[in-house]
């Protein structure tokens, strides 16, 4: 069911079925809708829609009925219907922890966790980038030339790879 | 008390004018702001419940508290947006306490039923035509497959006719959210309905 014209998503999202107030606010899809027969098509579709969705409103005009409600409505404002002890304690505890301990929690978790990633990412970005590689081996390998550069102990040792292509040597194996 | 209710009449006063003499104590405006708030609330109660009676009681306790809440109304406030928040609150309280009992009940048509009956008797002068009644049905049944969440924006936007900004408020969330449930809502619902648009 994709759409041929790629405004047609936008049509979907802005207009209400009234041409006049999308021209107030989207004039630029107002005037699209004027040339595009693929919108144009759709636009057609979605003022049936609201026509149907409207429809499902609903009128009572039914002088016995609001009668009733009134009079129903006149009782339950001389005795209102108390709320139970679970309805008082569901309540509090909505009051209490939801607004006064959860909210203020997810808050200052959530500025902790922002914080986190600005100084974690922050620091690997700007003050030690080397340890920003995507691959770790890289970094080993990157750490190791380091050390093995400048740390004049390492520089004393041999490389053990040239042990070994010597000993292959004399044993008349292949290098 | 009679004759203050005829004063208010007379006068096109706003809902927040209305509410701010309610709060020194003119149970007139509070009459009238029933008279003006009745019938849209039980349709958005309907909509969410499907049963009269529970959308009556429903329309009746929000109105309730805001006999017993007009205190916390804040000047400058719109009432609208905050009242229909109270009765949206309302509903799906009662909503999702009914799902639990509908469970485990064997009754699940029940609500459709009644719904079908209550189009048939409160809208008949205006529904004579069979093809409309088949057509507004498949409309319901498609509002009914969409999920809680996207029922609840085409319920306030599309049916009910609240503006972005007030199904914002009323619903407690941002505009952004509302554009977005509201898109795919429609996308959704577009796709139900193919047949018949």
């Amino acid at each position: 069911m994709k759409s041929l014209c790629k405004k047609t998503q936008r049509l979907f999202m802005f207009f209400d079925g009234d041409v006049n107030r999308l021209r107030e606010s989207h004039p630029e899809l107002a005037d699209h809708l004027k040339t595009c027969p693929v919108c144009q098509a759709e636009a057609k579709k979605i003022v049936h829609l609201f026509r149907f969705a409207s429809a499902q409103r609903i009128q009572i005009r039914d002088e016995e009925f609001w009668t009733d409600f009134d009079m129903e409505l006149q009782r339950k404002l001389r005795h209102p219907p108390k709320s139970s002890f679970w309805q008082k304690i569901r309540w509090q505890f909505n009051r209490v922890f939801r607004e006064m301990v959860f909210q203020p929690a997810y808050r200052v978790g959530f500025a902790f966790a922002l914080l986190f990633l600005v100084s974690y990412f922050g620091y690997h970005a700007i003050i030690n980038p080397a340890a920003n590689v995507l691959d770790p081996y890289d970094y080993l390998y990157q750490s190791y030339q380091e050390a093995s550069n400048s740390n004049p102990i390492f520089q004393s040792f041999s490389d053990p790879t040239d042990e070994f292509i010597e000993l292959a040597d004399v044993s008349g194996e292949e290098k | 008390m009679s004759q203050s209710v005829k004063t208010i009449e007379e006068i096109d006063v706003t809902d927040e004018e209305l509410m701010a003499r309610f709060r020194v104590g003119e149970q007139a405006a509070f009459d009238r702001l029933v008279n003006r708030y009745r019938g849209r609330a039980i349709s958005v109660a309907f909509q969410y419940l499907h049963n009269m009676e529970d959308a009556k009681d429903v329309a009746q306790d929000a109105f309730v508290k805001v006999f017993q809440a007009a205190d916390s109304f804040r000047t400058g406030e719109k009432f609208s947006p905050w009242f229909f928040r109270i009765l949206v609150n309302q509903a799906i309280n009662v909503y999702r306490r009914k799902k639990v009992v509908h469970f485990f009940s064997l009754f699940q048509n029940e609500s459709n039923n009644e719904r079908n009956s209550l189009i048939d008797t409160l809208e008949s002068e205006n529904t004579a035509d069979g093809a409309v009644n088949d057509t507004k049905e498949m409309v319901w049944k498609g509002i009914q497959k969409l999920p809680e969440k996207l029922r609840h924006i085409v319920v306030l936007r599309d049916i009910e006719g609240f503006s972005e900004i007030e199904t914002s408020k009323i619903l407690g969330i941002p505009q952004g959210t509302v554009k977005s449930r509201l898109f795919h809502a429609r996308r959704k619902l577009r796709r139900h309905l193919e047949k018949i648009l």
